[in-house]
Order: C-alpha cells, then structure tokens, then sequence
C-alpha cells in the first residue's frame, strides 16, 4: 500500500527533523550568561534543600559546615566552604548510600571499574536516563550527526558508561545506530564498511588501532568506509592524535567529555569549531579549583574541574571532584552556543606522575611525539627509582616509514625526542624506540602509565 | 649494484629469530647479514635472495624495513687493496659485512664512483649474487 508507507514516511521524517530542532532549541535558550546564571542558581537553590532532605550524607555534611540549605543562594556561598564530594565518599558509601531516591526508583546502574578496591556505583531513575539520553543526543548534534547518519558505538557496553550513553542519545535524534560496543576489531569494520558507518564513536588510541588493523588487514582506508564524523573520549588525547586519526581515518573527529559520576558521556562536546568543549551548564555548574587549596583558581587559569549536577535525582552530586585538570573559557563561542568551553583536558590528577617532584601528564608526551617524524602515537611512560632519584622512562614505537639503514639516524631522533621531553616536561626523561606494534592496543582506555615504584 | 635490507629491531632476545622466522616461512634466504646496535635497538643489515617477497613479508608483520643500493666486492682482491683505492679517490666507507664465500658488502658515501673505480682497477664488483 504505497499511500500508507508515504504517509508513514512523511510522519517519521517530519517527527524526527523537528526532535532534532527541538533538542538544540533547549540546549539554545539562554540568551545571555547572566540569564544562564540566573537559571543555574535556582536549580542549586533546590538541588540543596533537595539532597539536604534526601541524602543523610549531604545532611551531615551541611551541618558540619554550619550551612543552612536556605543561605545557600549561589554557588559562591558554597565556594566560601570547604564543601566538596569526592570518589571516595562514593567508595565510603557503597554501594548506594547517597542515593536520594527510594532504592524501587532506580531503573538503572553503572560502576566504574574499581583500580584500587570497590567500584564506584551510580544509579539513575527513568528521568535521568531521558535527561542523560537528552545530553547525548545534544552532543551529537552539535559535533554535526543527524537522523540521516549511521552510528556506529564501539566504546563498551555494560557496566561502562561509554557505550549504554552514546547509544541512547544516537537514538534519541533518530540515527541508525550500531551497537558494536568494544572489542572484535575485525567484526568492527566489517559492519562499518558493509553497513555504510558514518559516525563512529570510541576512544581516540582505539579508533587509531581501528586504522593500523585495517591498513594491515586488506582493507581500503580511502575506498571502504563511509566515516565522516568521529565522537571520541573517555581518555585525554592530543592535537596530534586528533590529526592522525583524522587522515587515517578520514573524518572529523570531536572530543566529548564525561564520566559515570555524571551521567556518563555527554556532559561537554566539542561544536564545530572545536575550541574548546562546551559545558552544558544547564545541567551541570562547573567550577575550576586549585587542587591542593581548594580555592577557585583565577578566571583562565589551569586547575581541576568541579561539578555540581542541577538535575540528577537518582545520585545528585555537589561540588563533584573531578580529577580532571583543564581550564574554563567563558567568553562566547563563535558557534554561537553561549554554555561555557573547558579546554582540552590535560589529564586527570590521578594520571599525573610525579616525577623528581614535577607533575607530567601523558598528553604533555604524546603532544611532543606527534609533532616529530619518524614516531607514532603509540607510548607508554615508565617511571622507576633504581636508587634515590626517579627516572622517567618514555617508550615509543617508531614509524615503519622511519625504517633506515643508518644507525646514526635513529640515536639522532632518539635524542631530539629526549631534548624536546625535557623542554617540554621540565625534567629529564630517556627514550626507548621500539619496533611498529610492540605496545599492546586496548579496546578501550590506553594504558599509558607504568609505575614501578609502587609496586614495592 | 645490490639491494640490502634494513630492518630496526628492539635489541632483547628474540627479535632476530622472529625475523628470522617470518623469511624463513616466506621462503627467503638470507645471503649475508650484519647487526649494528644502538641501546635498546639495533638495525639488521642483510643481502637476501628475493627482496620483493622478504620486504612483503616483513612489512605484512609491522616490521620497519628499507631498501638501500650496496656493493658486493670480491674480497679476494684484498682489503688493503679495496680500501686504499676507495680512499684514494675519497670515498668513505660507512659500513661493511661479509657473507659466506669471498664477497664483501659494502656501503659507500658515492656508489656509482666506487662502482666504476673499482672496476677500472680490475677489482670485482659483482650485479647479482
């Protein structure tokens, strides 16, 4: 009955241009900051006597600062405190002790992988996940998916929220999704190129090994795929792995930022002009503290991200530690999106390495490895303490097309890359060249770190 | 003028017998060979007898490998004698190895002069091997 299927097909396309339009609508309706500010401290307002009511844990914690939830206007009334949450009151109060929902509201949980003992466990009522689904499908539209793109979602599904949050938003603004979820490289882009993928969505090291695989497996990286769109996160990565991903696999690629503590993925993307990822602060207040004080830090200064979420209600969290370290732009973005811009994150506290008293992350290394010849992006730092002194070891595979017969060649590259390390770190680092493929891949969050002084 | 393959290797126990290993099953044999090592790395010089199927079966397992033209001198003529008409005419040797046989390999800062003034000097310089 070829009317009905027209009719059918009208309906749908109308229905889903207008979901889309209808999602950036809410994500465009401030006019201006302070209009945004204003929004913000009136969901705080209520989040506090909220989670005050709810939460025994924020209750005490109130009290102990001597706050009464009504003074609590704005977030500098916080900010004059030493209020903050942090992973380990999670841990403290596993499974769910801060749950401000009766335990019967909870459709869903996710747990972040525990390195160090007890996972971490979220939970979500049937309203967060539509919120949580909302800012997704937001992000994806900003970085410039449609209903018309095929999704293709190669971070893990399961207890990860990776894969479970990127699924729902691709849904939301009706794309074709693939719900690939790690692993099975081969299988991955078989689907991509037999089912015409236009967007994938992965951590940046898995979508370069998605690449290497596929160059090394017959496959046309010019020919077979689709690819125009790349939403890639849950590990910091640089401007050079951006362009090698970007020429291998021949899209665009966006950063977006998030974490399970936060819903998951989806809590900032970068828009098309890719300067920075824009907050949604609708949802989320973000502040930039100095680690170590705990004072907010200097507008346009470095420090660690701090998050307050205004609308969760199965797991509110207030002056959430982030570990992330970044900045914050708040001047408005030629996108014409007026949410503040985290900067690219530099790392997490926690990846930071200490060594001989100075802070290194990886992006630091990687960015100086992918801006000389001869090297790929595939390293791994190692630290140690043979005697008194730390000693920084960075391993990095050598590009197959710096193969040479010359010796001298490589000690030259070898010492240019310790030069610019020490320029660029501020401490000393030696460097091992290792053949093409020597640092085993992961499906998910690249190991970058070894440290070998813990072990003993 | 002979090819010589290149290959960097990490320099641990047990990269030279993967390399090894991967011509073997591809058929390829290797003529001569010289290892020059750096720290933790090292290159693999090497003459073999099909550079086509070697240089693709090497690649195919990630391996970084390149090709550069050498000479293959009889050494019979003598060391002294080889080394003295390359310095005479100031050509510098970079490196050499030698293979089984009579044949020394050798990379040279001017191929080409190397390869006509041996020759005229009534010094074997062989094409193939």
């Amino acid at each position: 009955m070829p009317r009905t299927n027209n009719t059918v097909m009208c309906i749908g396309f109308y229905s889903r241009g207008s979901m889309e339009a209808r999602i950036l609508a809410k994500a465009k309706r401030f006019r201006s900051r302070a209009e945004l500010q204003e929004h913000q401290s009136k969901l705080l307002r209520r989040l506090v006597r909220y989670v005050y009511d709810r939460v025994p844990f924020y209750k005490k914690k109130f009290n102990e600062q001597g706050l009464k939830p009504d003074n609590v206007k704005s977030i500098q009334d916080l900010q004059r405190t030493k209020f903050f949450t942090v992973k380990d009151d999670l841990r403290r109060n596993y499974p769910l002790g801060m749950l401000a929902v009766p335990f019967e509201e909870v459709v869903r949980v996710h747990a972040s992988s525990g390195t160090t003992g007890l996972p971490t466990v979220v939970a979500y009522n049937a309203k967060d996940i539509e919120t949580w689904a909302e800012l997704d499908a937001r992000c994806l539209l900003v970085a410039g998916a449609s209903s018309r793109d095929v999704v293709q979602v190669s971070y893990g599904y399961g207890l990860f929220t990776g894969g479970l949050g990127l699924h729902y938003g691709a849904e939301l603004i009706g794309a074709k999704v693939i719900p690939a979820s790690a692993g099975n490289t081969q299988r991955q882009l078989t689907l991509m190129r037999d089912l015409g993928t236009t967007v994938l969505c992965c951590t940046p090291s898995y979508a370069l090994y998605l690449a290497e695989y596929a160059r090394d497996h017959g496959f046309d990286l010019e020919r077979d795929f689709r690819l125009r769109l790349g939403i890639f996160g849950a590990e910091p990565w640089s401007e050079g792995l951006r362009r090698q991903v970007e020429e291998n696999l021949k899209l665009r690629a966006h950063d977006i930022y998030g974490m399970s503590e936060l819903y998951g993925p989806g809590v900032a993307i970068e828009c098309p002009e890719r300067c920075g990822l824009h907050v949604w602060e609708d949802h989320f207040l973000v502040e930039v503290i100095d680690p170590k004080t705990g004072e907010p830090v200097e507008p346009g200064e470095e420090g660690e991200l701090v998050f307050t979420t205004l609308t969760k209600e199965a797991l509110p969290l207030i002056r959430y530690r982030s570990r992330d370290v970044s900045m914050l732009e708040v001047d408005p973005c030629s996108c014409g999106l007026i949410h503040a811009r985290i900067m690219r994150i530099r790392g997490r506290t926690d990846d930071m390495i200490k060594v001989r008293g100075v802070a290194v992350f990886p992006s630091q290394v990687e960015e100086v490895l992918s801006r000389i010849d001869g090297l790929t992006p595939n390293y791994q730092l190692v630290v140690d303490r043979p005697g008194a002194l730390d000693r920084l070891l960075v391993r990095v595979e050598l590009s197959p097309r710096a193969a040479t017969d010359v010796l001298t060649r490589l000690v030259i590259l070898q010492r240019r890359v310790e030069e610019e390390l020490r320029e660029a770190l501020g401490v000393a680092a030696s460097v091992e060249l290792l053949e093409p493929g020597a640092i085993p891949r992961s499906e998910g969050k690249a190991k970058r770190i070894v440290d070998l002084r813990s072990l003993r | 003028m002979i090819t010589q393959l290149s290959v960097f290797l990490e320099n641990k126990p047990g990269r030279l017998s993967e390399m090894a290993r991967l011509l073997q099953e591809a058929g390829v044999n290797i003529k001569a060979m010289g290892i020059a090592e750096a720290g933790n790395h090292g290159i693999v010089r090497m003459v073999v007898d099909n550079v086509d199927l070697a240089v693709k079966a090497l690649q195919k397992a990630g391996m970084a490998v390149s090709k550069v033209d050498i000479l293959a001198i009889d050494m019979r003529a003598g060391v002294y004698q080889i080394s003295k008409i390359l310095g005479d005419h100031e050509i510098n040797i970079d490196y050499a190895y030698t293979g089984s046989g009579s044949i020394i390999f050798m990379k040279v800062s001017d191929e080409g002069k190397a390869y006509q003034v041996l020759k005229s000097a009534g010094v074997k310089v062989y094409d193939t091997i």
